[in-house]
């Protein structure tokens, strides 16, 4: 076959119109992800929002810098985590806002939520709250309601650790619930340990 | 007028994707759960099957036939992944909700078996038209099934809390196969019982047609 | 050998892809007539899954992840997935015209099933499989993936297989004209997963 010949040939033209279709939407996709990628502090400020809602708060830097080793065992792995102050009546609360992912959820997967922390005197006083932020094969979460996650600021003791009330655990709502009970221990052990440091 | 009537009706209700020809049921089943991700799914493959429609339609006569299935998956994945990343920066929540299966849009058999089927021998509008109505038909049943399956397994609908009490199983696959096969046998006998009436009709009326004739 | 364990029970029991996951569902329902095609169609997607991830988790983890474009994830795969598809078809009709009758007929079919893509995506991020034991970037590896796409077929395979045996028996039972089908099907679905639900109190260890 000569050249002439195989670009006339059907084989040619279907390898050049995969190769640009495939190159065109790669392109485009590129163009698009540069429009539309969210970043990491993007993600912190919508967990501040869905927190605090309107109050105006102060976020401080990143904790875990890069190259950073994340704390991590075989139920949770901290991810990010940020100093948060603001006003109430007056004087300054200072929050510990925590990204922590929870695992042993549901078909393998994991929870990663932001767990609001309020720090007074050099310990633990509280949890304001707890808002999702990305989970991996949680097809259930959508039956996590608002209640579940604000229970955990309802019912915080010092020293608690969140643990499931039902022994045997079967669908699948339940198991995501476990992956988030996680993910906020995570926090809290994570929060104590920064304060540890500190009074040390 | 009549040709697009034909086509909206086939894809709502004749030719409904998820109870009369039983596709894309993956999605189906793992978001059933819940309605308000069941309806957040349908309508992400409202707008991604149009829009592929459209495409595929628009790109009939370029595309070699010897490749085209690779080609179709390549658009249709474009469309996915720019779904995706359109969802996670402006629907956060929708996107948190629907988790795996928004990656697996990208294999649900509807979208593939339209472009295949309809949108590589019909024009644009043809195309769009019906990748709205089939897109809408899938919507409609996931929507009734997750209203379905919330308020038995949760006691709410779209999160709205309704009655105090739950049946755990709601909330597993085993339900959501449950709810499924049963709404689609309540679906056949609907259309059934519908055809046979319209059946019963026109026998009745040819009858009168004979015996007019006969007098 | 605690990890290879609780790979091989969280892909064949904990996790199977289509009683828990519900991944995997159209031929599932499509194919399971006969456990004859039932088996063919288990085995090859068991094939396809494997190749899948032995090609895909090099080219997320050692191309795509340092490039920073691992966004295109989906369009790659669904690509590769296709490509190995057209390539097996090929070459098990050149090779052995006999096995492509029994199993080479249900690999067109594959490309559009949720269970290979699935399975790939699966290992784009940890893994907490019974027994407290994680797969996470450290850990994870190519062996340990391919090994659990193995078993995930092997799971996928056994669930076709018990579904054609009890489908295979409906036939004997005359049922009302309205859930002979596809209803009666996913009722019986609907047992077997309610029978892998108790798989979920597997422990490995304390």
């Amino acid at each position: 076959m000569t050249v002439k010949q195989f670009f006339k040939s059907t084989a040619f033209k279907c390898i050049a119109a995969l190769l640009g279709i495939l190159l065109v939407c790669g392109v485009l996709l590129t163009f698009a992800y540069s429009f539309l990628e969210v970043s990491a502090s993007e993600k912190a400020d919508r967990a501040v929002a869905k927190i605090y809602g309107g109050i105006d708060v102060e976020r401080g830097a990143e904790l875990i810098k890069d190259g950073d080793e994340k704390p991590s065992t075989n139920l949770y792995t901290i991810l990010q985590g940020y100093e948060v102050t603001y006003q109430k009546d007056g004087s300054d609360v200072k929050n510990y806002l925590v990204q922590s992912r929870g695992k042993k959820g549901f078909s393998s997967g994991s929870v990663t939520c932001w767990v609001a922390v309020i720090v007074e005197n050099g310990k633990i006083a509280g949890i304001e709250n707890v808002t999702i932020d990305s989970n991996v094969n949680q097809s259930f979460i959508g039956n996590i309601t608002a209640d579940f996650l604000g229970s955990f600021g309802k019912n915080y003791e010092d020293g608690i650790e969140y643990t499931a009330d039902d022994g045997f655990v079967v669908s699948g709502t339940s198991m995501s619930s476990a992956a988030i009970r996680n993910a906020v221990n995570g926090a809290l052990e994570y929060v104590s340990s920064i304060l540890g440091e500190a009074n040390a | 007028m009549n040709k697009y009537k034909r086509i909206t009706l086939d894809g709502l209700i004749f030719q409904n994707p998820t109870f009369m020809l039983v596709l894309g049921t993956c999605p189906t089943l793992g978001l059933i759960s819940s309605a308000m991700s069941a309806a957040g799914m349908g309508l992400t493959v409202v707008v991604i099957l149009t829009l592929s429609n459209i495409l595929i339609s628009l790109m009939r006569k370029l595309i070699p036939n010897e490749v085209r299935i690779p080609c179709y998956i390549v658009i249709i994945a474009t469309l996915v992944t720019l779904a995706r990343m359109f969802l996670e920066k402006f629907v956060p929540d929708l996107y948190d909700s629907l988790g795996g299966f928004l990656a697996l849009i990208v294999v649900n058999c509807i979208i593939l078996g339209r472009a295949e089927a309809f949108a590589n021998k019909h024009n644009v509008l043809e195309s769009a038209v019906d990748g709205l109505a089939t897109g809408m038909g899938f919507t409609c049943a996931l929507t009734l099934m997750g209203i379905i399956c919330e308020f038995i397994g949760k006691g709410s609908v779209f999160g709205l809390h309704i009655m105090d009490f739950k049946v755990g199983m709601f909330a597993t696959p085993a339900g959501s196969f449950l709810v499924y096969g049963m709404c689609i046998a309540l679906f056949t006998y609907v259309i059934n019982l519908f055809e046979r009436s319209k059946r019963v009709k026109a026998n009745k009326l040819a009858r009168e047609n004979l015996l007019r004739e006969a007098d | 050998m605690a990890t290879f364990i609780a790979i091989i029970l969280s892909a064949v029991l904990t996790d199977n892809f289509i009683t828990v996951k519900t991944y995997g569902i159209c031929p599932f329902l499509g194919v399971s007539k006969k456990t004859s095609s039932a088996v063919g169609m288990g085995v090859a997607v068991t094939l396809v899954m494997l190749i899948a991830t032995l090609v895909t988790f090099p080219v997320y983890w050692y191309v795509m992840k340092p490039l920073g474009i691992d966004f295109l994830e989906i369009i790659f795969f669904i690509f590769i997935i296709a490509s190995i598809v057209q390539m097996l078809e090929k070459i098990i009709q050149k090779i052995s015209p006999s096995l492509y009758n029994t199993m080479g007929i249900y690999l067109p079919l594959i490309t559009t099933n949720c269970a290979v893509l699935g399975v790939t995506e699966l290992f784009l991020n940890d893994l907490s499989l019974p027994g407290d034991i994680v797969l996470d970037s450290a850990t994870m590896n190519l062996g340990w993936a391919a090994l659990y796409a193995l078993f995930a077929g092997i799971g996928f395979t056994l669930v076709m297989v018990i579904m054609s045996g009890m489908r295979e028996k409906l036939n004997y039972y005359k049922t009302p004209k309205a859930i002979s089908g596809f209803p009666i099907a996913m009722v019986t679905a609907c047992f077997i997963c309610m029978a892998f639900m108790v798989f979920k109190s597997i422990t490995i260890g304390g």
